[in-house]
């Protein structure tokens, strides 16, 4: 034990620890920099495998379809489809399989089914920026709502508010999202008709020019205001129960008692004591929610016939046009990765026990 | 400073009293009722003076200790009784303040190290972000000062202080963190320090060293000390004066050597093992036999009564006060006399020694 | 180590099966007295109850009726008619089965690919556990839905069966990884240590000491695997990636939308119908699966 240590020992320990966290904090970057790489190259290798080797091969059946379209000789068909797909087909696997991997590399996914010579990266790049957009901007909204209602529910524990937002963000974040969303276009479209539906179909209205104008800017949220709506009730009562028990865990904490007792003011125990701890757990719930919502995407945004990545990704599997799909499924995960890499990240950096703690 | 009410006058208290405890009761509010955690306890707090609260768990210890920092939890309330805390010219009744006086009152003026100090800092700030959130609570702060401060505290409390200052809560071990609590606890130069079973979960040889910084410390700084405990020996070797706690009340108040040699309540008797039990068994004990009694519907009489081996009729009948059997030595029992010459036949106690060790 | 007194007796398989069904009698007790417990477990039970039970009763209206098309609620058809003079109630009837039946399905697959991975990589420890848990997170990290999608365009979901399987085999890392670190737990607690001490055997503590103890987690994420069941089906079948042979209450929904009835003034209660039968359903299994945490170990309520 250090506690008997000499003033000397108690350096030389001191010294020992600082190294030592040093080391383990580069570890956990590190460790956390390998997962991400190893989940992107799982997904691309799951994906690889999927299209090349599963029953109903995507790639014969594109060269049939050819065939039959065109009436194109197999040999052309398959020609035609590996330049598609961008693989050669002659090759063998492991070869295909390093040559998959060296494309995805250099960022090239291979070209649509459904309109020839449209690169995939395009077509992502075209519809990425429209669900950024919406979720991001949902997100955010959710989170300072989420958090500021749970700090209220928790200080105001038992209460009736409590109760009343308890019971609400119980119902909204059991429900499915799309079916809070029909819910939406059913009373706030249809009954109430706030809102036109017809005309907020589309990420942008036809015709608006794009660029830093008020018109454009009040144009995409117009089109956005329902996906964004629907991602929030969603959400939201994810974050409030969420910071809600983490507030009310943290007011229970002997650190909070003793910082009373300190005499510390009670702004100051609510933001640096309370807050700040109560918070870092959603660090990480952040990364887990925005895998989910990213996931509804796919469905809110069909539903809401917004023109994001989601409802590529539907209309990719729907028309079975494999790169454009794998292209999606691709953007989806490297978007969640990315994100749980920078969370854990941050989470590193306001939580000064992980340096120590590593991994776990 | 307030002002005292006009139909509660500020009582007599003698200048070397820091604090006056007057008839103090604590409710808990609970799902069978009312707990009469504490009930009208009253004692004077002296000048550099250092008071052992000893008792078994659910006395009422901790609570009366919590009191008076007024920081009872939510279910509590004090039901009446004055805390009357004087430093030179400022008095203030402690349980009538304003919310803000009560916050400048804690820690400035009295300071609590609460039981098991492993979860007292928040984990995210560093000791020194931690000492200078204090001091800044209570005025102006300057960071470098506040920093040499707690670096000289440190020390005190025989840590490395070029180490502790930066570090965060989680790199320090528990016997650590006990003592930047009460070196913090230090930092505002409080007059009292109420410490609340400061060496539980400790191992030995870090108690050993907790017990030796706060004798010194106390020497050094002069401040008075209330220490909550049910380990007697830790008792034996802080306090001036040691309190009996028996059901929400002090049922014996003297000198710490005239306690041990010459209790006059049987329960305190029973706590230094000294004491034959209702069911007569002599070995050595590690407690009173039996359990300490329902503080919702307590029973009659003397609460000590259905365990206590001297009980008589009389002491079913009405609770006995606080009554001099020494020298500044209070008990509350009527059947003190009675005790001693049982306990001085078997030779149990000691009276002569009284004086005799210190 | 007061355990070990109470574990060397081994109670006979008898008595055995009598203190789990006491203790399943005191469980539903223990959730009757809790409200919002209470509420689910009669949320279920009308939904099972509507879904298997009345359908042999009701029959099933499937006559198009001109004159009847979007019909308002009456008193003999509680949710009005659809786009073809249908009455909406009966097709509510007879809507769940197979989408209940589905789900319990992969919840029952999805529980016992968690559980045992879980238990498996608890148990075993070292490289396999480490192995095992880089790719649950793995796993976790991946979004479900978009791979269900994309997994959907691969495999020809035209049996009930495969739909079971895949569903199943999609959400089994967050129980893995729960039952693992139970496990963990669990295997450092005294009564395991105790009978470790008595040798009482792997199989005595996986069996006697360690599964009951996490019967509770699991049955709790077996309740919330059937909602994520529910959710990825009824979204594919939203989508139109499964073939449709019956009218389910998704299936009603996907209609309601294609046909634009859900855009219709008109059609409110053709749609309502099964968005409220799927949202009750939900939200009964949650309010479920809180009560049942709520009465095993207040402390799993974190």
């Amino acid at each position: 034990m250090a506690t008997v240590a000499t003033p000397q020992t108690q350096a030389r320990a001191g010294v020992n620890l600082r190294h030592w966290a040093r080391l383990v904090w580069d570890t956990y970057v590190f460790r956390r920099l390998l997962k991400a790489l190893f989940t992107i190259w799982f997904v691309t290798t799951l994906l690889f495998f999927l299209v090349r080797l599963m029953p109903s091969n995507p790639i014969e059946i594109y060269i049939t379809e050819l065939m039959s379209q065109y009436s194109l000789s197999y040999t052309d068909a398959r020609s035609q489809a590996a330049s598609l797909f961008a693989l050669d087909l002659d090759a063998p696997l492991w070869q295909q399989y390093i040559s998959y991997m060296g494309q995805l590399f250099h960022g090239n996914l291979g070209t649509s089914l459904r309109s020839p010579g449209t690169p995939v990266t395009a077509i992502i790049a075209q519809f990425l920026p429209w669900t950024v957009f919406s979720i991001g901007t949902a997100l955010i909204i959710s989170v300072i709502i989420g958090v500021t209602l749970g700090i209220i529910m928790a200080y105001r524990r038992e209460g009736w508010v409590d109760n009343i937002l308890s019971a609400l963000a119980s119902i909204t974040s059991s429900i499915p999202n799309y079916i809070i969303g029909i819910l939406i276009i059913v009373f706030v479209a249809v009954q109430w008709r706030w809102l036109d539906i017809a005309r907020v179909r589309g990420s942008t209205s036809p015709g608006i020019v794009p660029g830093f104008t008020p018109e454009f800017i009040f144009d995409i949220f117009y089109h956005a205001f329902l996906p964004i709506l629907t991602y929030v009730l969603a959400t939201v009562g994810f974050w409030m129960l969420t910071m809600r028990n983490n507030t009310l865990a943290t007011l229970g904490e002997d650190y909070v008692t003793v910082a009373r007792a300190r005499g510390l003011s009670d702004n100051r125990i609510a933001t640096a004591y309370v807050g700040r701890n109560a918070a870092l757990p959603l660090v990480t719930a952040f990364a887990i929610a925005l895998a989910s919502v990213v996931g509804g995407a796919a469905v809110i945004e069909e539903l809401f016939r917004y023109q994001g990545i989601g409802s590529v990704l539907v209309q990719s599997v729907i028309q079975r046009d494999y790169p454009l799909m794998q292209g999606c499924f691709l953007v989806f995960t490297f978007a969640v990765v990315l994100a749980n890499l920078i969370t854990d990240l941050c989470y590193g950096w306001l939580d000064p026990r992980i340096r120590l703690g590593g991994g776990e | 400073m307030p002002t005292p009410a006009l139909n509660d006058p500020w009582p007599e208290i003698p200048s070397d009293v820091v604090l006056a405890v007057r008839n103090l009761s604590v409710d808990y509010r609970a799902r069978r009722g009312l707990v009469k955690a504490v009930r009208n306890v009253s004692f004077d707090l002296h000048r550099a003076e250092s008071i052992a609260l000893v008792g078994e768990s659910g006395c009422g210890k901790t609570t009366l200790g919590t009191a008076l920092v007024r920081l009872l939890v939510k279910q509590a309330t004090i039901r009446n009784g004055h805390l009357y805390y004087q430093r030179g010219e400022r008095k203030m009744d402690v349980v009538d303040i304003s919310p803000e006086e009560l916050r400048q009152y804690r820690w400035a003026e009295c300071a609590m190290v609460f039981q098991g100090a492993q979860n007292a800092f928040n984990p995210v700030l560093r000791i020194s972000d931690q000492m200078y959130d204090t001091v800044r609570a209570h005025g102006p702060a300057n960071k470098a000062e506040v920093r040499k401060r707690g670096m000289e505290l440190l020390r005190m409390v025989q840590l490395d202080p070029g180490r502790v200052i930066d570090a965060y809560p989680h790199e320090l071990s528990g016997g650590m963190r006990q003592r930047v609590l009460i070196a913090m606890s230090l930092l505002l130069d409080p007059q009292i320090l109420i410490l609340d079973e400061p060496t539980t979960a400790l191992d030995v040889i870090t108690q050993r060293t907790i017990i030796d910084v706060l004798r010194k410390l106390k020497t050094q700084l002069g401040f008075s000390l209330i220490f909550i405990t049910h380990d007697l020996s830790v008792a034996a070797e802080l306090a001036d004066r040691i309190a009996t706690m028996y059901a929400g009340t002090i049922i014996e108040l003297g000198p710490a050597d005239a306690m041990f040699y010459n209790p006059g309540h049987p329960y305190t008797a029973g706590l230094i093992h000294a004491v034959p039990t209702v069911t007569g068994a002599y070995e050595e004990l590690t407690s009173v036999e039996g359990s300490p009694p329902d503080l919702i519907d307590p029973p009659p009489g003397c609460k000590f009564n259905p365990r206590c081996a001297y009980a008589i009729d009389a002491c079913r009948a009405d609770e006995p006060m606080l009554a001099p059997v020494g020298p500044s030595h209070l008990a509350a029992c009527i059947r003190t006399d009675a005790v001693r010459a049982d306990l001085r036949e078997r030779g149990l106690i000691h009276p002569e020694q009284i004086g005799m060790v210190r | 180590m007061a355990a070990a007194t109470t574990t060397v007796s081994r109670p006979s398989p008898l008595k055995a099966i009598g203190s789990v069904l006491t203790g399943i009698w005191g469980a539903i007790r223990a959730l009757a007295r809790d409200r919002v417990g209470l509420l689910g477990l009669i949320g279920v039970g009308t939904i099972l109850f509507i879904t298997f039970v009345l359908p042999h009763f009701v029959p099933l209206d499937d006559k198009v009726k001109v004159d009847q098309i979007y019909a308002p609620p009456s008193w003999q058809h509680p949710f009005g008619f659809d786009s073809q003079g249908r009455d909406v109630w009966t097709q509510i009837i007879h809507g769940g089965q197979q989408l209940l039946l589905i789900a319990l399905g992969a919840a029952v697959v999805s529980t016992v690919l968690g559980a045992g991975l879980g238990g498996f990589s608890g148990v075993m420890g070292g490289r396999v556990d480490s192995f095992l848990m880089l790719l649950t997170d793995v796993w976790l990290t991946i979004p479900l839905l978009p791979l269900l999608i994309v997994l959907a365009a691969f495999i020809r979901v035209n049996s009930p069966l495969i739909l079971v399987l895949v569903i199943g085999f999609l959400s089994w890392a967050g129980l893995t990884r729960a039952v693992r670190s139970q496990v963990l737990s669990i295997k450092q607690r005294d009564f395991v240590e105790a009978a470790r001490v008595l040798d009482l055997g792997t199989n005595h503590i996986v069996f006697r000491e360690v599964l009951p103890n996490m019967m509770s987690y699991i049955t709790i994420n077996f309740i919330l695997a059937i909602t994520a069941a529910v959710f990825f089906q009824t979204a594919l079948v939203f989508l139109g990636l499964v073939p449709v042979s019956t009218n389910d209450w998704g299936v009603m929904i996907r209609f309601a939308y294609t046909r634009g009835a859900i855009f219709s003034k008109d059609s409110f209660w053709y749609i309502m119908a099964p968005v409220l039968a799927i949202a009750l359903f939900q939200l009964s299994l949650v309010a479920l699966e809180r009560g049942i945490a709520e009465v095993f170990n207040p402390r799993l309520r974190a």
